[in-house]
């Protein structure tokens, strides 16, 4: 699939642990669901008929394929997600842009940004990951303002390209600083 | 000696309103030659000049006449309405109720788009709208805080995206009588769906083209870039 590179993203590159991780949350859920119909669907068929045995083993290989299927469905929409996650901090703008069947862009000023911050899950923590998150003062950019999933050099590496950025910006407003006689 | 970081820097200190004689003398204080600066000067204004006539300046304003949006929009809801209601009717659902809105869409949005209208001017994205109560809202350039272009399902498909810019205010949302919508759940100005124009802290254009979208972006974007505001209310 082709990435979307970005001068940014080059330097600071996604994990691609991160399609991992994903995967593991998206499926989750419906593991422990699948898990739970197994377990009432072999209690259902001990206490039934003497055929119990051989329905248990299908409903068993159905249940397996079933969850492969999920598991390949998220793994494969993930490593799209992945591919089509695109960030770049422009001289003026960051921008940021995810999704690969409903794309949402979002492009901030950097005099707008209120707080950068880095954070981790559970789950970021035995991936090693880290999510960097910039936002500024509305609710959707608090929503779609992250890079999630960068390693602990990428992400304290944007954290310190994003802080210089901000108090560079912000002072040359004050303080014109002419050039220097080379 | 020539460079372009003293161009630049002459181009910025202009942009901003200094005087030329300001600039010469900021810069001969730093050490710069006098003929270096006039050599300076007189390149940039044989640069200006082309810059400032030709098409791509952003000095052009952007309207709803350039960047329409499209007559599709008005038929999204009821696109998807009738595909919602095909779907239920597969598993033997019936929805009477989204059929009746279906007309009330089909009028309401033509009147809807045909009374929204919005600008890029000099110092204000300016959006007018309104089919019984009307409102005109001016956001200036330098306060958004942030530019949005989306696409959801429908909009893939049909090569669409909507444009949106956020700024910071609580906005002042009326409802029909002109009642503030307070009463609203948790008094959380939600904004859900696509809403049409100004609403809440928002300005949002849906149904535009994908590239008319983009194209719009720039122009905003060059222009939050030539009014910046002076004092920063980032905290960083």
């Amino acid at each position: 699939m082709q990435i979307a590179w970005s001068k940014t993203r080059k330097q600071f590159p996604l994990s691609t642990k991160k399609v991992l991780k994903k995967t593991v949350t998206g499926t989750l859920v419906w593991i422990i669901l699948l898990f739970i119909i197994w377990s009432i669907l072999a209690f259902a068929f001990s206490s039934g008929n003497e055929n119990g045995g051989g329905n248990l083993l299908i409903a068993t290989v159905g249940i397996f394929v079933l969850m492969f299927f999920i598991l390949f469905i998220v793994y494969f929409y993930q490593r799209w997600y992945y591919a089509v996650y695109f960030y770049d901090l422009t001289p003026d703008f960051i921008q940021i842009k995810k999704g690969p069947i409903t794309p949402r862009e979002i492009t901030i000023p950097y005099e707008r940004v209120q707080d950068v911050y880095v954070d981790q899950d559970l789950l970021d923590r035995i991936f090693g990951l880290y999510d960097v998150h910039l936002s500024s003062a509305t609710i959707s950019s608090g929503m779609e303002a992250h890079i999630d999933g960068v390693e602990k050099p990428a992400a304290d590496g944007l954290r310190a390209m994003l802080l210089q950025t901000l108090s560079e910006r912000i002072s040359k407003k004050k303080v014109p600083i002419p050039p220097q006689v080379q | 000696m020539l460079n372009s970081e003293i161009i630049n820097y002459i181009k910025n200190e202009l942009a901003k309103g200094e005087s030329k004689q300001e600039i010469i003398n900021s810069l001969t204080k730093t050490g710069w030659q006098n003929n270096d600066i006039q050599e300076a000067f007189n390149s940039l204004s044989a640069l200006i000049s082309p810059i400032a006539t030709s098409p791509q300046s952003t000095s052009e304003i952007v309207t709803e006449k350039n960047y329409p949006i499209t007559k599709l929009w008005i038929f999204k809801a009821p696109i998807i309405i009738i595909v919602i209601s095909i779907a239920a009717l597969f598993f033997g659902y019936y929805f009477p109720y989204l059929v009746i809105a279906l007309p009330i869409y089909l009028i309401a949005n033509p009147l809807i788009r045909a009374n929204f209208h919005y600008a890029t001017e000099e110092k204000f994205f300016t959006v007018r709208q309104g089919v019984f109560s009307k409102k005109q809202r001016n956001l200036p350039y330098g306060v958004i805080q942030n530019v949005l272009v989306k696409q959801d399902w429908f909009d893939r498909i049909f090569g669409l995206a909507s444009f949106s810019v956020e700024n910071a205010s609580q906005g002042d949302d009326k409802g029909f009588f002109g009642r503030s919508k307070g009463f609203r759940l948790g008094g959380a100005h939600q904004q859900q769906g696509e809403s049409v124009g100004s609403s809440g802290n928002k300005v949002n254009i849906p149904g535009l083209k994908k590239k008319d979208a983009e194209a719009i972006k720039l122009v905003l974007l060059q222009r939050m870039k030539e009014n910046p505001i002076e004092d920063s209310q980032s905290g960083l």
